[in-house]
């Protein structure tokens, strides 16, 4: 060993080029154990995705709403009727730490996570469904079910998960109920042009709107930028609560840079959302023609953030609807039971009206189309027939292959046919009685 | 010395459990493809399959459970650590019990015997010793060491894919100066379901999205473990403790050559493409039904 090392460090007890190569060794091997030790991705959750309980359905759904009006959350669709909820919210760095499997690899890039949540009656019990699928704009991650788990707990006790810090902006509009300023707000959103509708529903009374801001106006939003190289896309959630013979409205929101693979979300300064319930009470009292100028109606590529809010452009040229049809024997709530079973596992849910029979949600898969991959709603339509139902998928807004299109719809079709069908092909395993 | 080889050992077993990554494959396959849940179909499985498990002595003590995919392809498969999935397309091509038996107690074996353990911990290794390399660099860069720079003065290059799917690629030249200089690409080539198949096979319907931990780049991930299969020795090793597994529970151990004639036979049931979701081919279903043939199976015990 030469150098200055050896003279350095003998002021330390005396070194030799031997006891210097231990130590070198015994830093090396502690350097080693911690890069393995880190290699580790130890998983301390199983994945519990569902859970049967002994509480009514009503009872959960009631837990259930509570629980997402109070967190941070972004709704994408609510529909009472099904007692499906779906919503999107960033994740914390140290949220991303100790949820996520692929944390690690992760590093810093931030997260957003998107969850269907889905009550349903089970036979005498009532079955709680909860799915999280984190995304990084790019890729899906995995959630370990850790969130899952809370968010089952919390609904089946009745308590609250990641309730959010009640500072967002909110108002109080006196002597006007819920409903009818919900009807308002979607009016608001109907009548402004740069004003996307996501999630419109009276019972409970939510809107959520999304609306794109050019770079150059971004600032005026958010608590603090420090470039304005994308636009922003802002998405906002009203819950229109009862207060006294009034309302209170709560806001939450999320803004993001569009255009950037991972955005990072960005702190509202509570002027959009101001603008917004300032035209909504105006509409609430008769000026029927407030509206929302905010934004631009700049419509994005078919990235993931901007199709899961319908902020995408449609496809130039136009693209043929690639639609397939299937007629069911069986009734409509069997169907549409079905495709929520289906769906709710492998999806994020974008829409869902049980009144309408659609259901909407979000596919993503490898292409070949320029991208490589291609980002796309999928909607699935119900309607009774004399002989039972007739389902129909289409996608609305298709940029991939003519194959790749058909390949999807018989995917979807496929699940739920047999999800409905393939029980009669089993009566060797279900018509005895009790293992051998 | 002797701590470092020491560590070296401690090290080398913190690789994550078994159960770990059953878990992490379970939630990918989980988010990709849908269980089918009718609770009646799932309890005759999962009654089936605990009873297989406690006929296999489950010797390292795992948490089986028993998943039914909705799935077109043809297949059965397990995960380390107990998960274990058969497909609704498979289910419906079985006819009894004692085939629904032996087909899951072939997937318990290979759970029992760590066989995707055993080849994953192989194709680690290099990742390890490729860290290894890194570290020693390191080490050598910070403390000056002449020896672990001789040790470790190459270039070494490797590619992670990683299990959500991002796959960073990541180049690492070592210089002879020890520095070292580390270029990070994330290629993000994977999506919610249907995933390219690097081999050719049709696994790709199933979903399985990026179950890949270890070296890609021509080298084989856990995914790619999947879409090739095990290794003969080791399906035929699963089909030999299914069969005593199966006969031990009560069922026919023979009834997986009937599943196995059904699959690959002359008047097979299904179309010889679709064998490949059983990371298998027509020939090699054949030959493990001729094997298993051959091997006869020891009378069912009494059934209780």
């Amino acid at each position: 060993m030469e150098g200055s090392g050896v003279e350095t460090r003998s002021g330390c007890g005396g070194s030799t080029p031997s006891t210097d190569m231990k130590s070198a060794f015994m830093h090396f091997a502690v350097l080693l154990a911690t890069v393995a030790t880190g290699s580790a991705q130890e998983s301390p959750y199983a994945l519990t995705r569902s859970r049967l309980v002994d509480l009514a359905a009503t009872t959960a759904w009631k837990n259930c709403v509570g629980i997402v009006r109070s967190a941070p959350v972004i709704v994408n669709t609510i529909d009472a009727a099904s007692r499906l909820v779906t919503f999107t919210m960033p994740l914390q760095a140290d949220e991303v730490k100790t949820e996520i499997l692929e944390a690690k690899e992760v590093g810093k890039q931030p997260l957003t996570l998107h969850v269907n949540v889905w009550i349903a009656e089970w036979g005498k019990k009532t079955r709680l469904y909860v799915r999280a699928a984190p995304n990084g704009g790019g890729f899906f991650a995995h959630e370990n079910g850790l969130v899952e788990a809370q968010l089952l707990d919390a609904i089946q006790k009745g308590g609250q998960w990641n309730p959010s810090p009640d500072n967002s902006p909110s108002q109080t509009i006196l002597n006007i109920p819920p409903a009818q300023v919900q009807a308002a707000a979607v009016s608001v959103v109907a009548a402004s042009r740069t004003l996307q509708l996501n999630t419109a529903s009276a019972d409970p009374a939510v809107v959520t709107l999304s609306l794109m801001i050019p770079s150059a106006n971004l600032a005026k939003f958010v608590v603090k930028l420090a470039k304005q190289y994308y636009p922003g896309a802002v998405h906002l959630t009203m819950w229109f609560e009862p207060l006294g013979a009034g309302t209170l409205v709560r806001t939450r929101t999320l803004i993001l840079e569009s255009g950037s693979l991972s955005p990072v979300p960005l702190a509202s300064n509570g002027q959009l959302e101001s603008a917004v319930l300032d035209a909504v009470r105006k509409r609430s009292s008769g000026m029927a023609d407030a509206t929302v100028t905010i934004g631009s109606n700049y419509r994005g590529k078919p990235e993931f953030w901007n199709v899961l809010f319908n902020l995408d452009a449609p496809p130039t040229p136009p693209q043929t609807l690639p639609l397939l049809i299937a007629d069911l024997n069986v009734p409509l709530e069997k169907a549409w039971t079905a495709a929520l079973q289906t769906v709710t596992q492998s999806n994020v849910i974008v829409g869902a009206d049980h009144g309408a029979g659609t259901i909407e949600f979000v596919a993503v898969h490898t292409s070949q189309i320029g991208n490589k991959y291609a980002v796309h709603r999928v909607t699935l339509s119900f309607a009774s027939t004399e002989s039972g139902t007739r389902m129909s998928i289409g996608i609305p807004r298709s940029q991939e292959t003519a194959k790749e299109s058909a390949d999807d719809l018989s995917l979807y079709a496929g699940r739920i046919g047999t999800e409905l069908l393939i029980k009669d092909r089993l009566y060797w395993l279900t018509d005895t009685k009790g293992v051998k | 010395m002797k701590l470092v080889i020491a560590l070296l050992l401690v090290s080398s077993y913190a690789w994550a459990s078994d159960a770990t990554r059953g878990n992490q494959v379970d939630a990918v396959i989980r988010d990709t493809t849908p269980l089918y849940e009718d609770s009646e179909v799932c309890a005759r499985v999962s009654e089936i399959g605990q009873r297989v498990v406690t006929a296999s002595g489950n010797p390292s003590g795992y948490s089986f459970r028993f998943y039914v995919l909705n799935s077109p392809d043809v297949t059965t498969f397990s995960a380390p650590g107990g998960p274990v999935y058969i497909t609704t397309a498979l289910l419906s091509h079985l006819t009894s019990e004692d085939e629904l038996a032996v087909i899951l107690g072939h997937e318990i074996a290979h759970v029992n015997e760590r066989h995707l353990m055993k080849i994953e911990s192989s194709e680690r290794s290099k990742v390890f010793w490729g860290r290894v390399l890194i570290v020693g660099v390191d080490a050598a860069a910070i403390f000056g060491s002449a020896v672990l720079q001789a040790e470790a003065s190459r270039a070494f290059s490797s590619t992670v894919v990683f299990p959500g799917g991002a796959s960073a690629t990541s180049t690492t030249t070592i210089r002879n100066s020890g520095q070292l200089v580390t270029t990070t690409t994330y290629q993000f080539n994977y999506y919610e379901y249907r995933l390219p198949n690097p081999s050719g096979a049709q696994f790709a319907n199933l979903n399985m999205g990026a179950v890949s931990w270890g070296t890609a780049g021509g080298g084989s991930t856990v995914l790619d473990l999947y879409y090739q299969g095990y290794k003969d020795e080791y399906e035929l090793t699963a089909d030999r403790l299914a069969m005593e597994y199966a006969n031990k529970a009560g069922y026919d151990g023979s009834a997986l050559v009937r599943v196995l004639d059904r699959l690959s036979g002359p008047n097979a049931e299904i179309d010889p493409a679709e064998i490949s979701h059983m990371h298998s081919s027509i020939e090699k279903l054949a030959a493990r039904a001729n094997k298993a043939r051959g091997q006869g199976s020891t009378p069912p015990r009494q059934k209780p």
